[in-house]
C-alpha cells in the first residue's frame, strides 16, 4: 500500500498535514495556489523531510532514504533538461537502456525523430521538452511517479493534446502516479482520482465524478466546476413535499433525501454544474415572467427551474458561458453548446434536473 | 484623469524614452566611459614622450616582480578555488546556525580596504604571534615572503571565486534535483550537473580572482612588502623615478586585465546554464 501517514511539515506560515492512501492509479492533486501541492511532492520524493510522520511507497517507509534511492521518478514544472547533454544523453541519463527500448519509448511518447543528430535541449518547443522530461523520469522504471504541473506555460493546443497524451501514457505504467494541476479539467482528464487540497490539508480525495456528486463543501464544489452554488433553507411545500428555497425558486434535489435526515441543517448549499443548464427564452409580453410549466406549483413558485436576466455571454470553442442575473447574491452560469441563441439582456429561464443538483 | 488613465499615461511616458530615445543615457553613460579611458591614454603616450624604451622592460627589478607576482597568482588563485568553491556549494545548499556571519565574511575583505586585511594578517601570522612563531621553528616565515604575498592575496582575492560561483550553484539547484530524482547521489550530481553547468559562473570567479591576486597592494605593502611583486615594485618606481618610468610592469598588468576580461565576457557568453 502506498499511503502518506500523519505526515506534517511546518514552515512559517504555513503548515501541511496530510493523511492519504494512494492507489497504483494516476491521482491527481488539485487546488489553489499555495494549498501544499508542491510540497507533498517534495516531501514524497525526499527532497523535504516531513516534522512527522511517515511516507510509505509499497508498504515501503522512506523515512530517511535519500530521494535518489527511493526510485521515485519526478517531472517538474519547468522541464530541467539539462542543456549541457543532449535529448538522448538527457533521456539515457537516469539508466542505460538498449537502443531497442530507448526508440520504443520515445516512439510512445512521439519524440522519437528528436533523438537524431545530438539535439540539443535548447531547440526543443514547450511539449517537446515536456515529453523528453516524462520519457527521462519513465526511462528508470520507478516505482512512482510525481508530475508537478507538467503543462503549464504551454499553449492552449499543445496543453490540449498533451494531457491526453499523458493519461494514455501514465496510464499504462501501473504505478502510483501523482499529478500535481490547478486545473480540474486536466484533472479529469489525466487522472482515475482526485485530492482537493486547501491550506495544507487534504479536503476530499475521490473518483472525479464522486466529487461532483457529493463534494464535502463548497470550496471543494467550486474547485471541481459545481461553480453555481445557492444557500437556501429546506422547507416543505403545501403539497407536502420537502424542497430548498433559495428565495427566487425551489429546488427539488434528487439524490439527496431531504426528508430522512440524510440531511441535518435547515440551512443548506446546493450546488448546480453550469453544463447541466438548460436555457430557454421566455415568451414575450409575459412581463418577464415565464410561462406556466411542469416545473412551476400551483402557486406560482417554480420547482428547478429560475428566471433569469442574461447579463453577458462569452463565446469559447463550441460552448457559450451565459452569464445570469437570476435575483441570486451571486451570478448564475450556465455553459450551453454554441447553436443556442442568446444575448445579452434577453429574459430566459435556466432549468436542471433534480439529479444535477447536490447538497452540500 | 482616472488612476488607470494615469498608470497608461506614465506607461506610455516610459516605453516612448525605452523605445529608441536613448540620446540620455548614452550621454550620462559617455561621460563615465571617457572618464575611465582617459587616464590609460595620457599614461601611454605620457610615458612614449617620456622616453621609455624597450630595454625597460627588462631591467632585473622588472623581470623580478613579475617572476613573483606570475608565481603567487595562480597559487592564490587555486587556494582560494580549492576551498571557495566547496564553499560556494555549501553556503548555496545549505542552511545552518551562523549562515549570516559566514555569508558576510566572505563579502568582509571585498568592502574593507585591502591595507586593512594585511594588518588583521600580520597580527594572526606576524613573526612574532603565536602562528608565526611555530611557522618559523619550522623554518617557515609566512610574512615578508613568497608565503606572506600569497597569504595577502588569497585573503583580499578569494571572496571573487565564491561570491561567483555561489551565484553559479544557486542558478542550477532544479538540475540537482532532477538528478537526484533520476537516481544519481549528491557526489555524482555535484561533477556530472552541478559543476558543468555552472562552470561558467566559477570560471569567471576564477579569473576575477586571479586578476585581483596579480593587482593586490594593499594587503600586500603590510604582510609582504619584500619581496616586490608588481604591484609593490609599481610604488617602488614611482616614488624612486616617476610616475612614467612604471610604464613596464603597468603595461604588463593591464595586458593581463584585459586578458581576463575578454576571458570572462567569452566563457559567459559561451558556458553556463542556457536553459
Amino acid at each position: 500500500m502506498n499511503r502518506l501517514d500523519g505526515v506534517t511539515k511546518a514552515y512559517t506560515n504555513f503548515e501541511l498535514t496530510i493523511d492519504i492512501e494512494l492507489e497504483n492509479e494516476i491521482t491527481a492533486v488539485i487546488g489553489p495556489s499555495g494549498s501544499g501541492k508542491s510540497t507533498l511532492l517534495e516531501v514524497i520524493s525526499g527532497f523535504e523531510t516531513p516534522d512527522s510522520g511517515s511516507v510509505f511507497l509499497d508498504d515501503r517507509a522512506l523515512n530517511g532514504v535519500p530521494p535518489e534511492q527511493r526510485n521515485i521518478g519526478m517531472v517538474f514544472q519547468r522541464p530541467a533538461l539539462f542543456p549541457h547533454l543532449s535529448v538522448r544523453e538527457n533521456i539515457e541519463y537516469g539508466a542505460a537502456i538498449s537502443d531497442d527500448e530507448i526508440r520504443d519509448l520515445c516512439e510512445l511518447l512521439e519524440i522519437d525523430e528528436l533523438l537524431e543528430a545530438d539535439r540539443s535541449p535548447e531547440t526543443l518547443s514547450g511539449g517537446e521538452k515536456r515529453r523528453v522530461s516524462v520519457a527521462r523520469a519513465i526511462v528508470t522504471d520507478p516505482d512512482a511517479l510525481l508530475l508537478d504541473e507538467p503543462t503549464t506555460g504551454l499553449d492552449e493546443p499543445i496543453r490540449r493534446r498533451l494531457k491526453y497524451e499523458l493519461r494514455r501514457v501514465l496510464a499504462d505504467l501501473d504505478i502510483p502516479c501523482i499529478y500535481v494541476t490547478h486545473d480540474q479539467n486536466e484533472a479529469s482528464v489525466v487522472a482515475d482520482s482526485v485530492v482537493v487540497m486547501r491550506h495544507g490539508t487534504v479536503l476530499q480525495q475521490g473518483g472525479y465524478q464522486e466529487l461532483l456528486e457529493s463534494p464535502r463543501n463548497e470550496f471543494v464544489a467550486d474547485f471541481v466546476g459545481i461553480e453555481n452554488l445557492i444557500r437556501g433553507e429546506i422547507r416543505e411545500t403545501d403539497s407536502g413535499r420537502t424542497v430548498v428555497d433559495t428565495g427566487v425558486a425551489w429546488v427539488k434535489p434528487d439524490r439527496t433525501n431531504l426528508d430522512n435526515g440524510d440531511v441535518s441543517k435547515s440551512e443548506v448549499c446546493i450546488g448546480i454544474l453550469p453544463e447541466s443548464v438548460t436555457i430557454t427564452e421566455n415568451a414575450r409580453g409575459d412581463g418577464g415572467r415565464r410561462n406556466q410549466t411542469q416545473s412551476h406549483q400551483s402557486d406560482g413558485t417554480s420547482i428547478n427551474s429560475i428566471d433569469c436576466i442574461v447579463e453577458r455571454v462569452i463565446s469559447e470553442r463550441g460552448s457559450k458561458t451565459v452569464f445570469l442575473d437570476c435575483g441570486l447574491s451571486e451570478t448564475f452560469k450556465a455553459v450551453v453548446t454554441s447553436g443556442v441563441t442568446v444575448n445579452k439582456g434577453d429574459d430566459v429561464t435556466v432549468e436542471f434536473d433534480g439529479s444535477d443538483v447536490v447538497v452540500i | 484623469m482616472t488612476r488607470a488613465g494615469e498608470i497608461n499615461s506614465t506607461r506610455t511616458g516610459l516605453s516612448s524614452v525605452f523605445d529608441g530615445d536613448y540620446t540620455v543615457f548614452g550621454l550620462l553613460g559617455a561621460v563615465l566611459a571617457v572618464y575611465l579611458l582617459y587616464p590609460f591614454v595620457t599614461f601611454f603616450i605620457g610615458a612614449q614622450g617620456d622616453g621609455i624604451a624597450v630595454a625597460d622592460f627588462t631591467r632585473p627589478e622588472v623581470i623580478s616582480a613579475a617572476r613573483y607576482s606570475l608565481t603567487t597568482a595562480p597559487i592564490s588563485t587555486a587556494l582560494a578555488t580549492a576551498f571557495g568553491v566547496p564553499l560556494a556549494y555549501f553556503l548555496s545548499r545549505s542552511e545552518f546556525r551562523g549562515k549570516l556571519f559566514v555569508d558576510s565574511l566572505v563579502i568582509l575583505p571585498l568592502v574593507l580596504p585591502p591595507v586593512v586585511g594585511g594588518v588583521m594578517l600580520l597580527t594572526g601570522f606576524g613573526s612574532f604571534t603565536p602562528v608565526g612563531q611555530v611557522a618559523n621553528s619550522l623554518g617557515l616565515t609566512l610574512t615578508d615572503s613568497y608565503i606572506g604575498i600569497i597569504f595577502a592575496q588569497t585573503f583580499v582575492a578569494s571572496p571573487f571565486v565564491v561570491i561567483t560561483s555561489r551565484a553559479g550553484f544557486d542558478s542550477v539547484e532544479e538540475y540537482e534535483r532532477a538528478s537526484r530524482s533520476l537516481g544519481k547521489g549528491p557526489v555524482e550530481t555535484f561533477f556530472r550537473v552541478s559543476v558543468p553547468l555552472a562552470s561558467g559562473h566559477i570560471l569567471a570567479g576564477i579569473a576575477l580572482t586571479f586578476a585581483r591576486s596579480i593587482g593586490e597592494f594593499g594587503a600586500t605593502m603590510m604582510t609582504a612588502y619584500n619581496p616586490h611583486t608588481m604591484p609593490t615594485q609599481i610604488w617602488v618606481t614611482f616614488i624612486s623615478r616617476g610616475v612614467y618610468a612604471t610604464l613596464p610592469i603597468v603595461a604588463v598588468l593591464v595586458i593581463l586585465g584585459l586578458a581576463v576580461v575578454v576571458g570572462i565576457r567569452y566563457s559567459g557568453k559561451t558556458i553556463g546554464v542556457r536553459e
